[in-house]
């Protein structure tokens, strides 16, 4: 469940909030809900994603399962906002508070290395 | 004075985005607001001004900003207004305007519904053609981007429906179709006053109606990484510019009174492909235009342009980013070497070579440095008088400097 980002000498793994009842998800599912196409979880409960604003976790996790560098995520978003088609996402400085995060909010997802899971969220895997 | 303003401005831009280098959005009683400030320069060929008023001696009349408030109000309904002003010295002259303003209800991923002032699609760029630091270039490509027609593309009062739809290893279709009324709130300061009164059919426009206009975009995200392909049509079926006849019109009976110019059947097509590997970006669009033009005065016409561009850029860091464009433009798609029978044989294409610099200061300051090579005048001649324009180069060149500050 930890994917290896050699490129970026990073690791990282998704997490979800426990209520979510996912135990995988696919890459390009991942990725909709990153960019914001997939608000919905299979049944039916809203997803809440969180991102980092920096680091070589972000790096890594953007570039290997997004698709995109920090610069195209950051103005991909951009572009929603200034159009109108969405609010910023949720960001936060560092893992603890994306842990945090996807603590406390039903439905949530966000992405953060191994060192700071804690057994209050679920791990799941990207296939 | 200039350099004083401009030196005021950037070292205002400068200070905000080093106190603001931490904060991504503003955030009041539950609403977001976000908003960017450019102040720019402009030096081209003397004889050619173009594309901001006295650009032929240096002009600081190119700005813009824009704020925008928007509320979450439940998981599927958003709300949000965006104000925008610019200045091109031709046209603009900082009026602010309601740039779009509308409730975003997403019933599903696949079919979500926009009600108010909606965005238009066009290309692959033109929702987020006014903000500088979404772009790696100053001026996008003038061809299928002619900022002069901005008003006509923007936005309009109505509804569209929206959303994306997964296709398995086809990739994702992403869709928007729409359907309203182009409003333009201060019509002698829109791009369509300056060209009218350029032409001398109006010495100020005091209204521009519009009846129904569609709009619509396919966007397919192909199974191949990196690699998207838009297609985004649009219909104006009549808009209406009606203006004071200027004194000086050639044939009697006519100055002093209020007449109209009308285009119908306005019809725009782009076909767009854009890939993306890492830090590199290619991107190729090519469009068709057609319109029935019939002024008050003299016969009507069909005008058939066609353009297109390709471009490539590339970021080498979080500091910085090249790029670089050759765009074509043509008043006649069927024969390159035809143009407006009153302007110079020059005016039937505009050739553009261009090359940018960006340097992001920080995630909220961006100074670009530009610099295009030019054959042709073609767009240069719907900002000038025949007169003025037949006195223009037919090679030139003009330099642009932008600085931004976004939040």
């Amino acid at each position: 469940m930890v994917h290896v980002s050699p490129a970026y000498s990073a690791s990282y793994v998704l997490i979800v909030n426990k209520n979510v009842s996912a135990n995988s998800l696919s890459r390009n599912d991942v990725r909709s809900i990153f960019l914001g196409e997939k608000s919905r979880w299979d049944d039916g409960k809203t997803v809440r994603f969180v991102v980092l604003e920096e680091g070589a976790v972000h790096r890594a996790f953007l570039q290997d399962v997004v698709g995109k560098t920090t610069q195209q995520f950051l103005n991909y978003w951009r572009k929603k906002i200034f159009n109108g088609e969405s609010l910023a996402p949720k960001s936060v400085v560092n893992a603890q508070e994306a842990v945090r995060f996807v603590t406390t909010n039903a439905g949530a997802i966000g992405y953060v290395s191994d060192d700071y899971v804690t057994n209050s969220v679920k791990v799941i895997s990207i296939e | 004075m200039k350099t004083k303003i401009l030196f005021i401005s950037g070292m205002l831009l400068v200070i905000m985005g080093h106190f603001c280098a931490s904060a991504s959005a503003l955030e009041v009683g539950g609403f977001e607001i976000h908003g960017w400030a450019s102040q720019g320069f402009v030096q081209s060929t003397e004889k050619n001004p173009y594309p901001v008023k006295g650009a032929g001696e240096g002009s600081f009349r190119f700005n813009e900003y824009a704020i925008n408030v928007s509320k979450q109000l439940t998981d599927n309904l958003h709300v949000g207004i965006q104000l925008f002003g610019q200045d091109r010295g031709y046209y603009g002259n900082d009026k602010p305007q309601i740039d779009w303003a509308y409730a975003d209800y997403r019933a599903f991923d696949w079919l979500g519904i926009r009600v108010g002032k909606v965005k238009m699609p066009h290309g692959l760029y033109n929702e987020t053609r006014d903000n500088d630091m979404l772009r790696t270039f100053i001026f996008l490509p003038q061809g299928v981007y002619n900022d002069l027609r901005r008003d006509t593309i923007n936005s309009q009062l109505g509804g569209a429906i929206y959303g994306t739809i997964p296709a398995g290893k086809m990739g994702s279709f992403s869709y928007v179709a729409e359907v309203g009324n182009i409003l333009i709130s201060s019509p002698n300061d829109s791009g369509l006053a300056a060209q009218v009164k350029a032409q001398g059919l109006a010495s100020d426009v005091s209204d521009i109606d519009t009846s129904t206009t569609y709009a619509g975009k396919l966007d397919w995200q192909t199974p191949v990484e990196g690699l998207r392909i838009v297609g985004t049509a649009s219909l104006i079926t009549t808009m209406t510019a009606n203006g004071t006849v200027p004194n000086n019109f050639p044939v009697p009976g006519y100055a002093g009174t209020t007449q109209p110019a009308v285009a119908k059947d306005w019809a725009r097509h782009v076909l767009s492909t854009e890939y993306t590997r890492g830090d590199l970006v290619l991107a190729l669009e090519y469009e068709q235009i057609r319109l029935k033009l019939q002024p008050f005065f003299g016969p009507s016409s069909l005008s058939t342009p066609e353009t297109y561009y390709v471009s490539a850029t590339y970021r080498f860091n979080d500091f910085f980013e090249l790029g670089a464009y050759y765009s074509a433009y043509y008043y006649d798609k069927n024969d390159h070497h035809k143009g407006n029978p009153a302007y110079s044989e020059n005016n039937a294409w505009q050739k553009d070579l261009t090359l940018t610099t960006r340097f992001d200061i920080n995630k909220h300051v961006v100074l670009k440095f530009e610099g295009h090579l030019i054959n042709g005048t073609y767009l240069l001649g719907e900002v000038l008088p025949a007169a003025q324009e037949n006195n223009a180069q037919e090679n030139w060149f003009m330099f642009a400097t932008k600085l931004t500050f976004g939040f």
